[in-house]
């Protein structure tokens, strides 16, 4: 939730499916924060893609009091992980069938464009 | 056979939701107003396991109800509450709502009561907006939300804990495995995952495989270096995670 005039963030809400797992698992999350996807074209980045990442990672290791290179590097694999099993699967619902890996079919074909983005096509992919 | 887009109908969604449960939507609403009184409207985004509405004498209130067996989990929410404070709600379990049992496999609802977060959300925020998405006042927006999102996410690393990152890239390759093959792409990736994996795997993980298959927990030196996590229970959930992981993908990598 944010402030309609200023766009500060005012709240997170809906934590039904959080769960405790390793920092980062949820970093793919702030993806659509500064890029998006377009149902045609696939990921796009926003023309200040590159600052937004620039200014996350500052504030994000000021705030944290710095971050050494191997845990930058395990929340950065632990946000791939996050993201595989977020797109990666059929729903994970309490009350849902088991999770299976998503088919390039009709239902999981939205989920592998963002999995194709975000992954995979060499200009829009935060794999390091 | 052809399928059509349909647009967002939150009456259409609210009414699919209720044949799902033993409670009927007036029963709900008249519970929401003897909770926390004043009007009761429905958000205008309604999710597939919830009926959820505003109410109070200053709309500060969210009820929400929710299938039993998509209960909230009480623990969770406190702790984000620790955490995160007023940036997340307040929430409340005021009992369950419909009838128990049903031949046709309805459930009751849980009622939770929360506090409002005021402002909007980010995609209200976006649709109530026409400048263009690459001007310089969404860039600006964009840094703001950005910036304070880094100082929310920082806040839950000082109680957090974090695996080593080869832990997590043998899971990525597990993943990429198991999902469609996407052609020459994802084969380079995922022979520079393997690449990485095996130097991982050769160095670490025979330390720990073992004692994770047999549900047995020694704590040595070799595996506390492993993961730096922040509670017994965590780090055996993880480590079976992966010892199972590795067995399943063994026979599978090679044909990749």
């Amino acid at each position: 939730m944010v402030d309609p005039k200023t766009c500060h963030l005012v709240g997170v809400i809906d934590w039904a499916e959080a769960e405790i797992g390793p920092f980062g698992t949820n970093f793919h999350s702030l993806q659509p924060l500064m890029s998006k996807l377009h149902l045609r074209d696939g990921w796009i980045r926003y023309h200040n893609y590159d600052a937004l990442q620039e200014t996350f990672w500052r504030v994000f290791s000021d705030e944290a009091g710095g971050l050494d290179r191997d845990t930058v590097r395990a929340i950065k694999s632990a946000r791939v992980v996050g993201l595989l099993r977020s797109r990666g699967f059929t729903s994970r619902l309490a009350n849902a069938p088991e999770p299976v890996p998503i088919r390039d079919d009709e239902s999981g074909a939205y989920n592998m464009m963002i999995l194709d983005g975000l992954l995979l096509n060499p200009v829009t992919s935060f794999m390091d | 056979m052809t399928s059509t887009v349909q647009e967002y109908s939150v009456d259409q969604e609210i009414i699919d939701f209720f044949r799902k449960t033993t409670a009927t939507r007036s029963e709900c609403d008249a519970a929401a107003k003897d909770l926390v009184g004043g009007d009761v409207i429905p958000v205008d985004v309604q999710g597939v396991c919830s009926y959820t509405v505003y109410a109070g004498p200053k709309q500060e209130f969210v009820v929400q109800f929710r299938l039993r067996s998509l209960s909230l989990k009480p623990e969770t929410a406190a702790l984000a509450r620790e955490i995160h404070g007023d940036l997340t709600p307040e929430i409340s379990f005021k009992g369950q709502i419909g009838a128990d049992f049903d031949v046709n496999g309805r459930e009751p609802l849980n009622i939770y009561v929360m506090t409002r977060i005021k402002g909007v959300s980010r995609l209200d925020f976006i649709l109530a907006h026409e400048e263009p998405e690459n001007s310089l006042e969404y860039f600006s927006w964009r840094k703001t939300l950005i910036t304070d999102v880094a100082r929310f996410v920082s806040l839950s690393l000082r109680v957090s804990f974090y695996c080593r990152y080869f832990y997590f890239e043998i899971l990525i390759l597990a993943c990429l495995v198991s999902l469609p093959r996407r052609g020459k792409n994802l084969k380079l990736s995922i022979s520079r995952i393997k690449t990485r994996c095996e130097v991982h795997t050769k160095e670490n993980c025979n330390y720990y495989l073992l004692p994770c298959l047999t549900g047995f927990i020694p704590l040595s030196n070799n595996l506390s270096t492993l993961c730096q996590l922040s509670s017994h229970f965590q780090w055996y959930y993880y480590t079976k995670t992966l010892a199972t992981v590795i067995l399943w993908l063994t026979p599978k990598l090679a044909t990749w």
